[in-house]
Order: structure tokens, then C-alpha cells, then sequence
């Protein structure tokens, strides 16, 4: 009762802060600062002839969250940088970066934040090739976004805490078993050594990183203009033209950070949470998984842990900053316990009709995360089915895999469909780059047995070699495993065993450099898919889930005990076989522990540091190879501008809002007109414009030809006058895509809620003593 | 252990001189007892290098043996002390023989503590109080005694501080000569409590969190001990708010300032998290064999990889000064 009592206090206290910190959420924005670029004028100091600066008197700054709006009428050559400095007001008071202000830019904004009273924060501008006065104003806001996210935050610790104190309450009751509990710390564990890198008030980038940091900013954009849902085309990149990543990379996770953008969290911070969330739902999806295989608790475990901390993983966080891998990664033990539960459960059974959700899902997880990694699962889910073709061949199993992948296209018909479209409808960067040959990206053989996952920075070669293998904790298992099925012979091998291993070196052979991939480049039709994958060391995502899955078995191998085993019979006694088999397990954990550890701790001592608190610092041009860009684009060619208008063309009430452009356009001459919108010119836009031409109904189009660096063109009829709205729309086949997907989910979850409601009857029925509905009550499987 | 005693870069480079002299000449005993022998000056700083490494084994070992009452967990304990990697980085990283030395002496003041505990004057209040204000005592008197020899710059004590992740790391892979003495973990110079304490630490809480260590010998101990580790090692962090105690102003300041880093917190952190683990593997030895035998071959590992390794970089990095008289002035140093 008095426990109660204090729960309830504390709950009380609880609502009582979030409820204090609500208001600020909705605080209205507050001006703190301005300044005119006459008056910057007045104190700039000339360095060189094409450079000034500009120092501001010292500004006081309470703690929150601030904006800092620069205006400017930059143009040609010009351009200004813009910064706050934090004076001497305490250690890391004051977190934020400089923009740069580029030329046809006419407003920009970004965020600093002051996590402590700064008394002297400066504004700090630089001027090249410009003069002060260019610069409209300055002016700096006190936003509501240190209230969201402190709202926020104490919201997550409260939850955690009461989590805490649920989880100990049920551990001191005894409702939570030992082996739970060692489950559950051992995880927390492995994700925070996973994470180590990234415990520091920095961040290191990764060869794909900026990219992946635009996706977020990109989709956080879309999501505030509220341009198109789905998002198909991100407005925030190539200085506003636009990007179509979301058309062919599914954005679906990164809804995430951007949501934490969107509270107010600097890119930094919201990149270091999502990483944090991946890594703890990848050792919570691998344990499930795992253990929904063997249902055993520690053998479950230590597939996980091999799989949490498996080099190559972890070289994906660290060393590429590949998102899209690492995610898709995450959802593999899916598709392993999908599949093995189809191959080896009984197919009579009620339960095994709903083995393959865990396909479903872990399908639609991986498309949604990488396209690539859908393709290397597809292929290893066409070999197991050849493997495995009589079993494929049964009735219900294959009925359970066609439906399986029906299921999980129809579920994403709304992303696959459109991309496909995209692709057969216009020429794109990618077409040109998947043709190349790919067999010379492969591993060494050495890299194979590779033990230290150095930081490294080579993807191939021997010198400066990066963690692409698949680590010494796993090679030793193998090694071990071998030993004793060929010396030993004790035990009976599982086929699951055989299966796994025989993928795992399948998998590494495939990475390597000796796999003939340049001949199957050659190959009609296979060619484009196998080449598309970009480097043949991707194979090792699958090689370290097989490693894990294999290590499951390995667990239970050793845990088994031997078939002809007789006291005194062997030179060994049982206890000491006992104790031998324990301190192997022991040895691998700690190499595989010992083995991320080197790796996370080389990552931290080589990476060079980036603080990165305001997301406009890097650019939009992180594009990589600028794979969706438009083919014969140039990439370098992009600049911020308005409407570029022909001769006889004016212009007026231009707003650009995201892909929508609104605008009034007349055409003063007697000809047809063109006009350039800052829009990448992607098949999808759409026009709508008022009746305004010198013939009836006649009203500015697209033009099929595209203007300069893939613009947007608009042929304007002769004397037209009108207002005309351009907007990115997409095709009706991607609407009707995204309703038979959306048709797909509500099924989907109808059948759920079906299922529990009936299963809520049964047990019912069962407590009252009356016969309930048949055959759901075995499948505790179901995911 | 005879090629680690070097004098660092920072000694010879920065304030060694001045830190040789001082301590050669006119203030430890120790130190000029070798040269009165007859021994050269580095000589000399080895000689008491080596010392404070053997008083420190001993006095840990018998602390320890005095705590625990186990042969085993008394020497796996010494040797994580003696291996620690803050205490290595402070003997032969950053030449503060000093600091080294007192840090010798830090497991007779833990032993005499949980002597006070064991009997049983004090309260429970009141022995948490006494643990924890000895260490403050300790803090603040190593503060006066800087304040007092050396001149204190008015720095920025909280950005001194470390990160998180540097606590944790294991494997000191970047050499000295190499490492930076920058606020980034990026070629940082080796300064850290090292995994395995911070395992330690987690085992602890993990475990005491779910109720295990009822009625264990030396709870209240460990349990006070856990809190004020994790206090100490929070205060070494460059988040802890050094900067806004600073600013509180008055005497304050200068106490801070006086204890050059929030790494100093390290001493007493990793000594505390030290005897964390030898009472864990105390805990283990009396309910499980297994974890008991994993948790020495854990230790021992640990052991091997972290301060053995991190001796063995200095070794391999470190330039070695000559210097044969006093007289000279300056060191010849051998790239």
C-alpha cells in the first residue's frame, strides 16, 4: 500500500514538471537582436580587397534555442558568411556553426543553441566579393524549440525511469527470471559498447554520412512545407531544386531523426539517437528472432551478441555511415527465423501459417530501408528455396512463401511501383554507374582472416585495411565447430548447421575479390542486378547474419550432450568436458566482445571530430555520385535563383514553397515564352495556371525539353496574364500504388485484430469451461 | 618495467625541467637518495619510479588482502590497480611523480575506511558521510598543496574534462608522441578509467539493481563505494558543470583551478572501481564457480590488453632523454 502510495506520488510529480515545461512549448518567438546591412556597413573592417568583416558588440543570450535570419540581396559572385561566436562566456556554452550565404539566396536561417546565460555572443559576418549593405538585415529570435525539447527529454527520462522502477519491482517479485535478466543487461551492454564512438559532444563523419544527413533534412523539410505525402521529391537539396531520393530510397526510418529535427534536436544529436534506437532495436530484433528459432534464452543471447557486434556492422555505423545498410541489416534475423521456422516446424500445424509475418515484416522492413540489401536477401532466399527444393516444393510451404512475398509486395507497392516507374520513364545517373565492373571492389583473401577490425581507410587492399570480414570471434567458432564435427564426432549435425555454414562461406566468397563477378556482369538480364549492388563486400551484411544464426547452433551444439558418452569411458571426465565447453564459450565471448571493443576504440582515437549543431552548415550538394540526379546533368552548374525569364517575360508574387511554385506571369509579346523555375525537372510535376491567354483556354505547359542544369521550362503562351502554380504531384499510378498499399496494411490489420479478438473468445470460452473456436491457440510463435 | 621509466614529452618539454629539479633537488627524499648514490639525474627518476610501482603493488596488495581476506582476488585487484591506466598515464605520460605517489598511498586509506566500517563505530550515515567526505578532504588538500607549490594558470578547469567514450577505452592504440592533448578523443593521450573498471561498475549496478547483493559481506560498502565512483568518474566528464562552480566565484574558483584537470577524479575513481571488482569477483567466487573462473580470466585479459598494452605503446613511442649533468641544463634528446 505505501509503495503504491509513493508510485502514485511520483507519477503525480512527474505531470506536474511535463505540465510546468508545456507552456514553453507553445512560446511565442521573441525578437532578441537585429541588425541592417547599412549599419554593418558602418563597422566592417576591410582585410583584403575582396574581403570584410564584420564583429558585433556583445549580445546576451539566456539559455534556449535561437534563430538567426540573415536577408540578403546577394547576387553574382557575392556571398557573406554569418556566425555567432561565444565570446568567453563558459565552456561549450554556445553550440552552433556559420552559414554561408550564397548568391540568388534572398533569406536563410539557422538555429545555435545556448545551453547555458552567454553574456557575450557575437555575430560575426564575413563579406567576399560583397558589400555589407548587400545584406538586408540580421536579426536573431528566441524560438519555442528549447521548450519542445526539454519537454521532450524529461518525457523519454521519466519513461525510462519508471521502466527502471516496473522492470525492478517485477525482478524483486520474482517475476522476472535470472536468465531474463542476463539477457536483458547483456544486450544493454553490447548496444552501449556498439555506441562507445559516438559518447562524446562530436560526431565523425562517414563516407556516406552528409549524405544520409541530407536525407533527414531533406524529408524534415518536406514534412514542414507539406508538399507531397509520400514525400517523392526532397525540395532542400541541389540549393532548392530539388532531390528525387525519397522516390528511390525508402525514407520510411528516417521519419525518425527527422521528427527529432522537427522537436528541435540538432542534426548531431537526432543522428546519435536514431543510431542508439537502431542499435538497441538490432539487438532486440536479433534476440527475438533467435530465440523464436530454439527458444533458448542464452543461446539466443550470444547469436545476438555476435550479431550486435559483429565488425562489419559496426564498420557500416562507423567507417561509411551507410543508413540504408545498416538499417536493412537490422531486420535480417527476421527473415533467417522466418525462413527457418517454414523449413523445420511442422507444416500441419495451425501455427505455421503464421510463420511467414516474420518474413512479411522483415521483407518490408529491408525494402523500406535499402534496395540493394533487398536484392542480396532475395538472392539468398532463392538459394535457400534451391537448397531446400523439396521442401520448397510442399504444398504449404510454398504456398506460405508465395504468400509471403505477395504480402510483402503488395505492402510496399506504394514505394516499389513509383520507383520502378521513375526509372523506366527518364534517364538517371544510376543507369550509367551500375554497368560498371565491380569484381576489382572485392575483399582480399587475407581480409578474410583478417582478426584486428582496425578503423582503417581502404575498402580493399592490405595497407590501412577496413573491418570488412567477418571477425575473430566468428572465425574461431567456425574453426572450433569444424574441429569437433570432423575429430570429435559426438554429436549429430543439424542441416541447419550445414546450411548456415555453407552460407556463411558462400557469403565471404562472394565478397571477395576471386568471385567471377565481372563474368556474371556479362550475363544477359543477371548482369544489371548483380553489378547494381555496387561492391561485392556488401555480401558481408549476410555473411555476419549467418555467422550469428550459426552461432545459435553452435550454442546448442556444444550445450547437447554427446550421443556415446559413458562415465570413464573418455580421457576426460564429464565435468571437465563441462567445464571445457563453458570456457569456450567464455573465450568466444570475450574475443567477440574484446574484438568490438578494439574496433569501437580505434574508431574513437582515429576519427576526426566534426561538430555539427546547424544542419544549412553542410550544403545540399552531398549527392555522392548523384545517382537520381537527371542524366547529363551537371552537378556543379546548380545555383540559387528565382524564375529565369525570356525576353518579353515578367514576373511577379514569385513564392516557392518546398516543389510548389506559385507566381504571376505575363507574356508581353506575341509569341510563345519560356520560363525556368528553380525545380529539378523530374517527370511528376504538374501545372495548374488561370485562363489567361489571348485564345480561350489557352494556358502555359511543361515543356518536355528542360532548361539549364535540368530546370523546369514553361512554354507561356503569346499575351498571357495569370497566375500559375507548379507542384510536384507524381503519376495516378503512384496513387493507385499507394491506395493498394494502403488496402494491403488496413487488411493486414484487420486479420490481426481478427485473430485477437478470436483468440480473446477462446480463452474466454476456455476459462468458462466452453468449447472455444479451433486452432489458434497453439501458435505462440506468431510474431 | 625497466625501458617505461622515461621522462614524457611534456616533462622535457614543457615543465620537466622545472618538475625534475623540483623533485630531484629539494623535495622527495626519495628522489635524491639516488642521486646522493652517485646516479644520474633520469636514473634517479627511474629508481623512483620503480619504487613508487612496488610501494604501490605491495600497499595495494596488502589493502586489499586486508579488505577481501582472499589470496587471488586480493592480487587481481592490486594488479588492476597497478595497471590502471590513468595511474600509468600519471607515472609515465604526464611525469607527476607526485601524484603518482600519492596515489601509492590511496589503498591504505581505502583499507583504513572499511576498517571503520567493519568496526562498527559509525552509523550507516555516518560511515557514508566519513567516505565520502575523506575524499573530499583528499581533493582538497591536493588542491592547497598545488596551490601552494605550483603557479595555477586561470584556465578553463571543465574543458579539461573527458568524454564519456574515453572513460571506456581499452586499447590505447594512439602513441604518445602521437596523441594530441586536444579536447577530442581524436589521438587523445591516454587518460581514462579503461573498460573493464567501467564493466566493473555496470556488473555492480546491473547486479545490485536486481536485488543480488543482500546481505553480502561489505555491502554497504561496496554499495557507498559505487555511488561515490560513479560521482567521481561523472566529475571527471567534461559535462560535469565545473564552469559554472568556477563561476560561483570566491574561494571556490581557486580550489578548482588548483586541481589542474577534472581527471584527478580518476585517482579515487579507479581505485573505488577497483575494489567494485574485487568485490564482485568475491561475490562470484562464493556463489559461482563459472563466473567466478570467468570473471579472473576476464580480469586477466583486461589486464593484458589494457595496461599492458598501453605500457607497451609507451615504451615504443616515447623519445629518450639523456641527460648526464644536472649542470647542463636541458635534455639531448634521441628521436
Amino acid at each position: 500500500m505505501k509503495k503504491r502510495v509513493s508510485r502514485h506520488i511520483l507519477i503525480f510529480i512527474e505531470l506536474i514538471c511535463l505540465l510546468l515545461l508545456l507552456p514553453g512549448c507553445f512560446r511565442k518567438e521573441e525578437k532578441v537582436y537585429s541588425l541592417s546591412g547599412a549599419e554593418m556597413a558602418l563597422q566592417t573592417v576591410a582585410a583584403e580587397e575582396s574581403l570584410q568583416f564584420y564583429g558585433a558588440d556583445a549580445i546576451s543570450l539566456s539559455p534556449g534555442v535561437y534563430q538567426i535570419r540573415v536577408n540578403s540581396g546577394a547576387k553574382g559572385q557575392e556571398s557573406a558568411y554569418v556566425e555567432i561566436l561565444p565570446g568567453e562566456s563558459g565552456y561549450d556554452r554556445l553550440r552552433g556553426n556559420g552559414v554561408l550565404v550564397f548568391p540568388g539566396q534572398e533569406y536563410t536561417d539557422f538555429e545555435v543553441y545556448a545551453v547555458g546565460n552567454v553574456r557575450d555572443a557575437h555575430l560575426f559576418c564575413e563579406f567576399y566579393d560583397m558589400m555589407p549593405d548587400r545584406l538586408t538585415s540580421v536579426e536573431i529570435y528566441r524560438i519555442n524549440r528549447g521548450g519542445r525539447m526539454a519537454l521532450f527529454v524529461l518525457f523519454m527520462l521519466f519513461l525510462a525511469v519508471d521502466g527502471l522502477l516496473i522492470f525492478r519491482r517485477e525482478i524483486l517479485a520474482g517475476r522476472v527470471l535470472k536468465e531474463q535478466q542476463a539477457v536483458f543487461w547483456t544486450l544493454v551492454f553490447s548496444v552501449l559498447l556498439a555506441c562507445l564512438p559516438y559518447l562524446t559532444g562530436y560526431f565523425s563523419l562517414g563516407a556516406d554520412t552528409a549524405f544520409h544527413w541530407l536525407r533527414i533534412e531533406g524529408l524534415k523539410e518536406s514534412l514542414l512545407n507539406r508538399n507531397t505525402l509520400p514525400v517523392r521529391v526532397q525540395s532542400y537539396w541541389m540549393y532548392g531544386h530539388g532531390y528525387a531520393v525519397s522516390s528511390f530510397y525508402g525514407d520510411f526510418f528516417l521519419l525518425i531523426p527527422a521528427g527529432l529535427r522537427l522537436i528541435g534536436f540538432s542534426l548531431m544529436t537526432s543522428y546519435k539517437a536514431f543510431v542508439f534506437l537502431v542499435m538497441a532495436g538490432t539487438a532486440a530484433i536479433a534476440y527475438f528472432s533467435f530465440y523464436q528459432c530454439v527458444k533458448d534464452r542464452y543461446a539466443a543471447l550470444f547469436g545476438a551478441v555476435l550479431y550486435v557486434l559483429a565488425p562489419y556492422r559496426i564498420y557500416n555505423f562507423y567507417n561509411r555511415g551507410a543508413v540504408g545498410e545498416y538499417l536493412a541489416m537490422t531486420f535480417f534475423p527476421l527473415i533467417c527465423c522466418g525462413l527457418y521456422l517454414l523449413y523445420t516446424e511442422d507444416c500441419k500445424t495451425a501455427a505455421y501459417k503464421t510463420y511467414k509475418w516474420y518474413l512479411i515484416w522483415g521483407l518490408t522492413a529491408i525494402i523500406q530501408s535499402h534496395v540493394l540489401s533487398t536484392e542480396i536477401t532475395a538472392f539468398f532466399i532463392l538459394a535457400l528455396c534451391l537448397v531446400l527444393w523439396r521442401k520448397t516444393l510442399r504444398r504449404e510451404t510454398l504456398a506460405q512463401l508465395l504468400e509471403a512475398a505477395g504480402t510483402a509486395l503488395v505492402l510496399n507497392c506504394w514505394f516499389w511501383l513509383p520507383m520502378l516507374y521513375m526509372m523506366g520513364c527518364d534517364r538517371y545517373f544510376l543507369q550509367s554507374i551500375i554497368s560498371g565492373h565491380i569484381q576489382d571492389m572485392g575483399t582480399w583473401f587475407s581480409g578474410i582472416f583478417q582478426l584486428t577490425p582496425n578503423k582503417g581507410g581502404h575498402q580493399t587492399g592490405m595497407e590501412n585495411y577496413e573491418a570488412i570480414q567477418i571477425g575473430a570471434g566468428a572465425l574461431l567458432m567456425i574453426l572450433v565447430y569444424l574441429g569437433m564435427v570432423f575429430w570429435a564426432k559426438k554429436k549429430p549435425v543439424r542441416k541447419a548447421e550445414k546450411i548456415l555454414l555453407g552460407f556463411v562461406f558462400l557469403s565471404v566468397f562472394m565478397s571477395t575479390k576471386y568471385f567471377p563477378w565481372d563474368f556474371i556482369a556479362g550475363v544477359p538480364g543477371l548482369g544489371y542486378l548483380a553489378t547494381s549492388i555496387q561492391f561485392p563486400t556488401r555480401l558481408m551484411a549476410p555473411a555476419s547474419v549467418f555467422c550469428a544464426m550459426f552461432g545459435v547452433f553452435f550454442f546448442l551444439y556444444l550445450k547437447e550432450p554427446e550421443k556415446d558418452f559413458r562415465e570413464g569411458s573418455a580421457s576426460m571426465g564429464k565435468e571437465s568436458r563441462e567445464m571445457l565447453k563453458k570456457g569456450c564459450l567464455c573465450v568466444l565471448l570475450v574475443i567477440t566482445a574484446g574484438s568490438a571493443l578494439y574496433q569501437v576504440n580505434d574508431i574513437a582515437l582515429r576519427s576526426k571530430p566534426t561538430y555539427l549543431y546547424t544542419a544549412e552548415n553542410m550544403g545540399t550538394q552531398s549527392v555522392v555520385n548523384g545517382e537520381y540526379l537527371l542524366e547529363g546533368v551537371d552537378k556543379d552548374a546548380y545555383r540559387y535563383h528565382g524564375p529565369v525569364l525570356e525576353e518579353g517575360l515578367k514576373s511577379c508574387h514569385y513564392e516557392k514553397n518546398g516543389t510548389e511554385i506559385v507566381m504571376q506571369v505575363e507574356n508581353t509579346t506575341d509569341k510563345i515564352r519560356y520560363l525556368e523555375l528553380p525545380l529539378t525537372g523530374y517527370k511528376g510535376y504538374g501545372l495548374e495556371a488561370e485562363a489567361g491567354g489571348k485564345e480561350d483556354g489557352e494556358v502555359p505547359a511543361i515543356t518536355d525539353e528542360r532548361g539549364a542544369h535540368g530546370d523546369i521550362r514553361i512554354a507561356v503562351p503569346a499575351y498571357y496574364t495569370g497566375k500559375i502554380r507548379v507542384f510536384y504531384q507524381g503519376f495516378p499510378l503512384f496513387h493507385i500504388a499507394e491506395a493498394v498499399s494502403a488496402a494491403g496494411f488496413a487488411g493486414v490489420l484487420l486479420w490481426h485484430l481478427r485473430k485477437r479478438v478470436v483468440r480473446k473468445i477462446n480463452f474466454s470460452a476456455q476459462k468458462w469451461g466452453v468449447k472455444g473456436r479451433k486452432g489458434n491457440h497453439d501458435d505462440d510463435r506468431e510474431p | 618495467m625497466r625501458n617505461v621509466s622515461r621522462v614524457s614529452r611534456k616533462t622535457a618539454e614543457d615543465n620537466g625541467k622545472k618538475q625534475v629539479c623540483f623533485f630531484l633537488l629539494t623535495v622527495t627524499v626519495f628522489l635524491s637518495l639516488p642521486c646522493f648514490s652517485g646516479m644520474e639525474a633520469p636514473a634517479g627518476y627511474r629508481a623512483v619510479s620503480v619504487i613508487w610501482n612496488v610501494l604501490t603493488a605491495v600497499f595495494s596488495y596488502l589493502c586489499f588482502f586486508g579488505i577481501f581476506r582472499e589470496r587471488t582476488v586480493s592480487f587481481l585487484c592490486s594488479a588492476l590497480y597497478l595497471f590502471s591506466v590513468y595511474r600509468i598515464s600519471v607515472l609515465y605520460i604526464w611525469g607527476d611523480l607526485t601524484k603518482a605517489g600519492l596515489m601509492a598511498a590511496l589503498p591504505l586509506v581505502l583499507y583504513l575506511l572499511i576498517r571503520l566500517y567493519r568496526e562498527e563505530i559509525l552509523g550507516k550515515a555516518g560511515y557514508a558521510a566519513v567516505f565520502f567526505l575523506t575524499c573530499a578532504l583528499w581533493y582538497a588538500l591536493e588542491s592547497a598543496g598545488r596551490l601552494i607549490f605550483h603557479d595555477v594558470p586561470d584556465i578553463c578547469f571543465q574543458e579539461k574534462g573527458l568524454y564519456p567514450a574515453q572513460l571506456a577505452l581499452h586499447f590505447w592504440t594512439v602513441g604518445v608522441y602521437e596523441a594530441e592533448y586536444g579536447k577530442e578523443v581524436y589521438k587523445a593521450v591516454p587518460m581514462g578509467a579503461g573498460f573493464l573498471l567501467i564493466f566493473g561498475l555496470v556488473l555492480f549496478f546491473c547486479l545490485w539493481y536486481g536485488g543480488a547483493f543482500r546481505g553480502a559481506e561489505l555491502e554497504f560498502c561496496a554499495k557507498t563505494a559505487a555511488v561515490l565512483s560513479m560521482l567521481l568518474l561523472l566529475m571527471s566528464l567534461n559535462s560535469f558543470p565545473w564552469d559554472y562552480l568556477q563561476r560561483a566565484g570566491g574561494r571556490f574558483d581557486r580550489l578548482i583551478s588548483g586541481l589542474e584537470s577534472p581527471a584527478c577524479f580518476l585517482s579515487w575513481g579507479t581505485l573505488l572501481t577497483v575494489f567494485l571488482c574485487g568485490f564482485l569477483l568475491r561475490f562470484f567466487q562464493e556463489k559461482s564457480r563459472d563466473l567466478y573462473l570467468a570473471g579472473i580470466f576476464i580480469v586477466i585479459i583486461g589486464i593484458m590488453t589494457s595496461g599492458g598494452y598501453l605500457l607497451d605503446y609507451i615504451v615504443g613511442s616515447q623519445e629518450t632523454p639523456y641527460q648526464y649533468r644536472m649542470e647542463e641544463g636541458g635534455f639531448e634528446e634521441e628521436g
